[in-house]
């Protein structure tokens, strides 16, 4: 029921979200040297969760580096700056121009949540009598309070969270988000959840993606309609950067854990996307084999995926 | 944070201080531990208190000093104002600083007597005066035991902890020109640069050392720890780079972050 989503995410910000910041070529005294700068930033913050990675466009930028690298690190490759969150804190990052004047940005990095045990229910109330938990945290620096909430009586299920982080104030985004909430029916084959759920179609469709909409399983059959953000819903719940989905999965399961499906979707384009002429419509068949652990660590065994279009 | 004053060569002092005055009201035993291959000493926590007011205010702080030798110890509680004059500190007397804030000073109680393996709190208060002139103070536990030193020589030991004051967002830190000295077989690179505050109030600059190649890209980079300047004290910044450069064109980038922002100043060397 619940997965453990991939620690590392890529968020890839769009060009829009292009950092204004000023280089700085000002000297700061006439007593010094001519090479010494002040460096200079814009009030634009960037956030990133901890464990996670931001790629951000940059131009005209040849190095980069942080002055806080145990809450971040950085780096410029391929025209990209790359920060990557270690942990929760503020750290600040050090662009270098070609001319070697300099400029400077500061980086939140947020709270990753709890990576909860896998199995049909966790939490802190786990007895085989509980029907439900409630948690709760309070993280200092930078300060954020957390909240889950489940609850599952019968067939039904719910599941909620919510994050406040006060000291948030990034234009154009809330300090309230709900990461992870969904509300589910399961019985005898029929599963209907609505909210959030990880799909997992097919490599070349929708794979390890959190869609935020309707979902219907009946049997071999699995329809999906919702959207999906790059920010991971870091905002309320109607994000910003949302990307819609819509589309079907028939899997027909055969014999020694494989499986035969096919899947049609309509994928928004993606608005990160620098590449314009992507389809939107998309098509697959696949075939996959669940294999022991270690059985692809065999010297001649591999894993192979085929795009059919 | 502890400040720490080692008296490992005082081991025998019992002798001394034979004379017992009784134990202070407020000191209080610490948890028996296993000393035997802890040196003696004696630590004042905190080390710094840093403090963000207005002309005017006053505000108490609770400092504990804890005895771990053998020796019975008494001190006087004194402030002092910390000057800067050419660059570098120097500790005043109450009272001899116009503007200073070590002459309101009223501790807590004002002597403290040490049993050896107890701990005891003073507190200390502090206004700050309408027009204050500094930004420091030292809360100074004034040893009046005297220890055996070298030959016939008789000495004592003080203790002090550090009180800033920000009392304004006027930060002004000014780097000088960094300089390079380039590695040898038994020396690594140091770049060097002196860091210089020019503003009114006390600042904790920090950074990193980047050092870039001919085409702009990071080769390396050295953290560059916090470091305490008063208004008008200056600070040698030497930065080693531990790791071996191959012959080319280099440029160091010195990055200093303070609460007035980031600055960063560059040299370029040649390593043959």
């Amino acid at each position: 029921m619940k997965r453990v989503l991939p620690l590392l995410a890529v968020v890839v910000l769009t060009s829009s979200a292009e950092p204004v910041y000023s280089r700085a070529d000002t000297p700061v005294s006439a007593g010094q040297s001519p090479n010494a700068s002040l460096s200079s930033a814009s009030r634009k913050n960037f956030e990133v969760r901890e464990s996670n990675q931001l790629l951000v466009p940059m131009e005209q930028v040849t190095a980069a580096y942080s002055l806080d690298p145990h809450v971040a690190e950085a780096q410029i490759t391929e025209g990209q700056l790359s920060i990557w969150g270690r942990a929760p804190g503020k750290a600040v990052i050090v662009l270098v121009n070609p001319d070697f004047s300099t400029s400077w940005i500061e980086v939140t990095v947020t709270q990753a949540p709890p990576i909860l045990p896998d199995g049909a229910w966790s939490g802190l109330g786990s007895g085989a009598n509980s029907r439900g938990y409630y948690e709760t945290r309070l993280s200092s620096d930078p300060l954020q309070f957390g909240n889950v909430f489940d609850y599952r009586p019968g067939p039904f299920e719910l599941h909620f969270s919510n994050v406040v982080l006060p000291s948030r104030n990034l234009p154009g985004t809330s300090s309230v988000w709900f990461p992870y909430s969904y509300f589910r029916f399961q019985d005898e084959g029929l599963r209907l959840t609505l909210l959030d759920e990880p799909v997992d179609s097919s490599p070349l469709s929708v794979e390890s993606t959190l869609l935020r909409g309707a979902h219907l399983e009946w049997g071999q059959i699995a329809v999906h309609a919702g959207y999906t953000s790059v920010e991971g819903f870091q905002s309320l719940l109607l994000p910003s950067e949302s990307q819609s989905i819509v589309g079907a999965t028939f899997a027909h399961r055969l014999s020694f854990g494989s499986e035969v499906g096919v899947t049609g979707y309509f994928i928004q384009r993606n608005l990160a996307s620098l590449d314009r002429q992507t389809g939107e419509d998309v098509g697959t068949l696949f075939f996959k084999r669940q294999v022991p652990r270690g059985f692809c660590s065999s010297p001649v065994m591999r894993c192979v995926g085929t795009n059919f279009f | 944070m502890r400040s720490t004053w080692l008296v490992t060569q005082i081991v025998s002092a019992t002798l001394l201080c034979g004379v017992s005055q009784g134990q202070s009201p407020s000191s209080s035993p610490i948890p028996e531990t296993n000393n035997q291959t802890t040196a003696p000493s004696i630590a004042l926590s905190p080390a710094v208190i840093m403090i963000r007011a207005t002309p005017g205010t006053s505000s108490t702080q609770t400092l504990t000093i804890t005895n771990l030798t053998n020796t019975r110890f008494k001190f006087v509680l004194e402030a002092l104002d910390v000057v800067v004059h050419n660059g570098e500190r120097v500790f005043v007397p109450a009272g001899e600083t116009d503007g200073g804030i070590a002459r309101s000073a009223v501790f807590d109680p004002a002597i403290v007597e040490l049993e050896p393996g107890t701990s005891t709190q003073a507190k200390i208060t502090l206004t700050v005066p309408s027009a204050p002139k500094v930004r420091a103070v030292v809360a100074l536990f004034h040893g009046q035991t005297a220890l055996p030193g070298k030959g016939s020589f008789m000495v004592t030991g003080s203790l002090g902890a550090l009180i800033t004051y920000n009392l304004s967002d006027d930060v002004a830190l000014r780097l000088g020109e960094p300089s390079v000295s380039l590695q040898t077989d038994s020396s690594n690179l140091t770049v060097s640069e002196e860091l210089e505050n020019e503003g009114t109030e006390p600042l904790i600059p920090k950074g990193t050392l980047a050092i870039l190649n001919s085409s702009g890209e990071l080769t390396g980079r050295v953290a560059i720890e916090p470091h305490r300047l008063l208004p008008g004290e200056k600070f040698d910044c030497a930065v080693e780079y531990p790791h071996s450069l191959r012959p080319g064109d280099y440029r160091a980038m010195v990055s200093i972050e303070h609460e007035g922002g980031v600055q960063t100043s560059s040299v370029v060397f040649d390593v043959p």
